[in-house]
């Protein structure tokens, strides 16, 4: 240390007011020994310390024990001219610590080498300074701050996780490094336009920018530029946000929509929507194919404009219901171009925040098959209607037919038989016997073709009656039929077998003339039998019952079988068995038109079973 | 007997109106049977009409009416005499060879008060006829208009 460097100052002199009364703390303290020689007031009441406490302490005092060594130090230093330095904390006297900006400078006081110091408490600025640090800090964008030369001068921790750089390799540094060389021109250019017109700007949002990270990538950005005044002129903060995910998510998008656009004008149906202002928003191929117009012609158009009069059609009013009430509409409607050409379309109607979405789909040429079917329809309705009429006319006349044969056939029978009694009991006996046989034989064919023209009637009448259907019980049908046939059964012998029968659906007359007839030919062939088995037995089957009414008499040979249910056909000559050979047949018709089957198994003398089908009825729980 | 009951026999078939005749005569009933051959000859019978002007002036007890005639079919005449207050009380039987179901309700719809088929053996058909010619003619009491004191 040398003297001369120090300048005098007398404390009587001038210089005492402007120390006394200075607002910021001031000391002189001892280089050597760090006792502090002079205080002012504001000292006094920064630290709390009164002046004889003051002089009672070093300099080391109001430090905290870490910081002596670089106190002392500092103190080794020569210092010369004034020399400001930051980062200090001092500690008061209630044990509190404040930062500090010190202005210190070599003096000699009273003779004693000292130096001088002004204190700046600056705890609250570098609070405030903090704050804003760690809000530059924690910024989810890239920060840097870059003077008039383009250099960095500032950035904050995601500008190092962004460009990949550290702070150090970034500060000083030209901004070019951040750069991709390809726009580097356009960058000069555009800094020194900011630098002459300096007004707060963003970039990147209407074209693209890129910035260069450490590794070589380009990274999509977005900057925000103001410019900022301070101490050296003005810089420029830059606020940069990396849209790297933005521009995927929008390249997504833009995919997405073309994925969804290609998939719609793919699409078979026709796809729209119309704008709540009747525009059309959005037109697929198939939907400007239906419409016979291109997707220019449309879009942005509205509906009246493209197709004058559209607004008095019914599904115009329709639109407009679903556009008014946002409820969906389902229709058919059948389109008519302007040259008068008309295609069938399936329009669905579904509302939308935008207006209305309507799918259409061509079905002309389903409406036409519709249409045909229709005619087709229409053509087999009056088909029937005319083979049901010729089918009523035939049957009146088989109707009249058989009326005629019930009145006109049996008139003359009648009276051959009435004249030729009277006449035997006028002449009768006088007659000899052959004569007598004559008349009796006569009698006997007149009566045999009166029971052949009943029997036919009654076929015909099996034939072509009205059924009445009703569920019937056969029980009581068997017990009736029975008992019908008592005359048959006087001086026979029968040993009956009879199942309980179930009820089934049908006419009860007919189904009565079914077992009446079967039951009396199983007693008219079991005649020659000593004791006649009659059994009358059902099998319940999934859809039907079989039914069997069996017996041991004369039987047929089955070779006959065929003949046995047809008209006026016969197995036994009249000598044998009497009978027209109608029944069965009119068991057959009956039970066919029951929707049954019949059919028979016999063996010459050993009897014959009779089988037929009837429809079960099913039970409601089954 | 002291009243005069007269049988109208309404038949175009002259083998029936001989059998019918024939039956009735066998219970001594022929004199008492007027014979018409048609249903409008039936009609003008009982409306005093045509030939039958000067009739006496009675009812018959029973009508037999066959069904097929010719002009006027029996169930037509039927229809007639159960729609006319003088007649309608008149019994009326339908005595016809036609045993078909049609003929039958629609004989009963119309007011007939019994549907006899004429049997084609002969003793039952004499049986029928007499049975009907005692019952309408002798047993039962007709309807006033009907009977004339002798």
């Amino acid at each position: 240390m040398h003297l001369q460097n120090f300048s005098p100052i007398n404390e009587e002199g001038q210089y005492n007011i402007l120390f006394e009364s200075n607002p910021f703390p001031m000391w002189i303290y001892d280089l050597k020994t760090l006792k502090f020689l002079s205080v002012n007031d504001a000292a006094v009441k920064k630290y709390g310390y009164s002046k004889e406490e003051f002089f009672d302490l070093t300099l080391k005092d109001i430090r905290q024990e870490e910081d002596i060594g670089l106190l002392l130090d500092n103190v080794e230093r020569e210092i010369a001219q004034y020399q400001w330095s930051t980062g200090w904390r001092h500690k008061k006297k209630d044990g509190s610590i404040i930062d500090v900006e010190i202005i210190s400078h070599d003096i000699l006081f009273n003779k004693i080498k000292g130096r001088f110091v002004t204190v700046n408490d600056v705890t609250e600025k570098n609070r405030t300074d903090e704050n804003f640090k760690l809000v530059i800090e924690s910024s989810p964008n890239a920060i840097l701050l870059i003077d008039q030369q383009g250099k960095i001068k500032l950035v904050n921790r995601q500008t190092e996780i962004l460009f990949g750089y550290s702070r150090e390799e970034l500060i000083e540094q030209p901004l070019d490094i951040l750069i991709p060389p390809r726009f580097s021109r356009t960058h000069l250019h555009h800094q020194n336009n900011f630098f002459l017109n300096p007004k707060n700007r963003s970039i990147g949002k209407r074209k693209e920018l890129y910035g260069l990270h450490k590794n070589g990538n380009e990274i999509p950005l977005e900057i925000g530029l103001d410019p900022i005044t301070n101490e050296g002129g003005f810089s420029v903060l830059a606020t940069i946000t990396d849209i790297t995910e933005r521009k995927q998510a929008h390249e997504e998008l833009v995919k997405a929509e073309n994925r969804y656009s290609t998939t719609l004008d793919y699409m078979m149906e026709g796809f729209q929507i119309i704008g709540n202002n009747w525009r059309y928003l959005y037109v697929n191929n198939a939907a400007a194919a239906q419409g016979r117009k291109t997707k220019e012609e449309l879009v942005n158009h509205t509906m009246k404009e493209v197709y004058p009069g559209i607004e008095s059609t019914e599904m115009f009013s329709k639109l407009a219901d679903c556009m008014k009430k946002k409820t969906p509409f389902s229709m058919e409607n059948e389109f008519i171009y302007p040259n008068g050409d008309k295609n069938w379309f399936l329009l669905n109607m579904e509302p939308v925040p935008e207006g209305i979405l309507i799918l259409s789909k061509d079905i002309t040429s389903e409406k036409q098959i519709e249409l045909e079917l229709k005619l087709y329809r229409e053509k087999l309705e009056e088909l029937v209607i005319i083979r049901t009429a010729q089918l009523d006319e035939s049957n009146k006349e088989l109707e009249s037919f058989s009326y005629s044969v019930s009145h006109d056939l049996r008139a003359p029978l009648r009276h051959i038989i009435g004249f030729l009694q009277l006449l035997q009991k006028n002449i009768g006996s006088s007659l000899d016997d052959m004569n007598r046989k004559y008349i009796s034989n006569i009698n006997d064919a007149a009566n045999k073709m009166g029971n052949l023209i009943d029997d036919l009637l009654s076929f015909s009448r099996v034939a072509h009656s009205q059924m009445n259907e009703s569920v019937v019980n056969l029980n009581n049908i068997i017990t009736e039929s029975i008992n019908d046939l008592r005359d048959e059964l006087k001086e026979r012998k029968i040993s009956w077998k009879i199942d309980k029968m179930p009820g089934v659906l049908g006419d009860a007359s007919m189904l009565k003339q079914v077992f009446i007839n079967l039951i009396s030919n199983a007693v008219k062939y079991t005649n020659q039998k000593d004791i006649a088995t009659i059994e009358i037995s059902v099998e319940t089957k999934e859809d039907e019952y079989i039914f069997c009414i069996k017996d041991n008499g004369a039987g047929f040979d089955m070779k006959y079988a065929d003949k046995l249910f047809g008209v006026f056909q016969r197995l036994h000559s009249n000598s044998e068995f009497e009978g027209t050979g109608i029944g069965l047949a009119n068991v057959k018709r009956i039970i066919t038109r029951h929707g049954g089957t019949i059919w028979a198994q016999s063996e010459v003398d050993n009897g014959a079973s009779f089988y037929f089908t009837l429809k079960r009825i099913k039970d409601k729980n089954e | 007997m002291n009243e005069l009951k007269r049988i109208l026999l309404a038949e175009d078939d002259k083998n029936d109106i001989e059998l019918t005749l024939a039956a009735l005569e066998e219970f001594n009933l022929a004199n008492e049977v007027d014979v018409v051959n048609d249903g409008k000859e039936a009609l003008d019978y009982l409306h005093y009409n045509g030939k039958f002007t000067n009739r006496i002036s009675v009812n018959p007890a029973v009508i037999l009416l066959d069904i097929k005639m010719p002009k006027v079919t029996g169930l037509e005449v039927l229809k007639q005499i159960k729609s006319d207050e003088n007649l309608k009380m008149i019994p009326c039987v339908i005595l016809t060879s036609s045993n078909q179901e049609k003929d039958l309700v629609e004989g009963y719809k119309l007011g007939a008060n019994a549907y006899v088929v004429k049997p084609v053996d002969f003793q039952e058909f004499i049986r029928t006829i007499k049975q009907l010619g005692l019952f309408w003619a002798v047993i039962n009491e007709p309807p006033p208009m009907s009977v004339k004191q002798k």
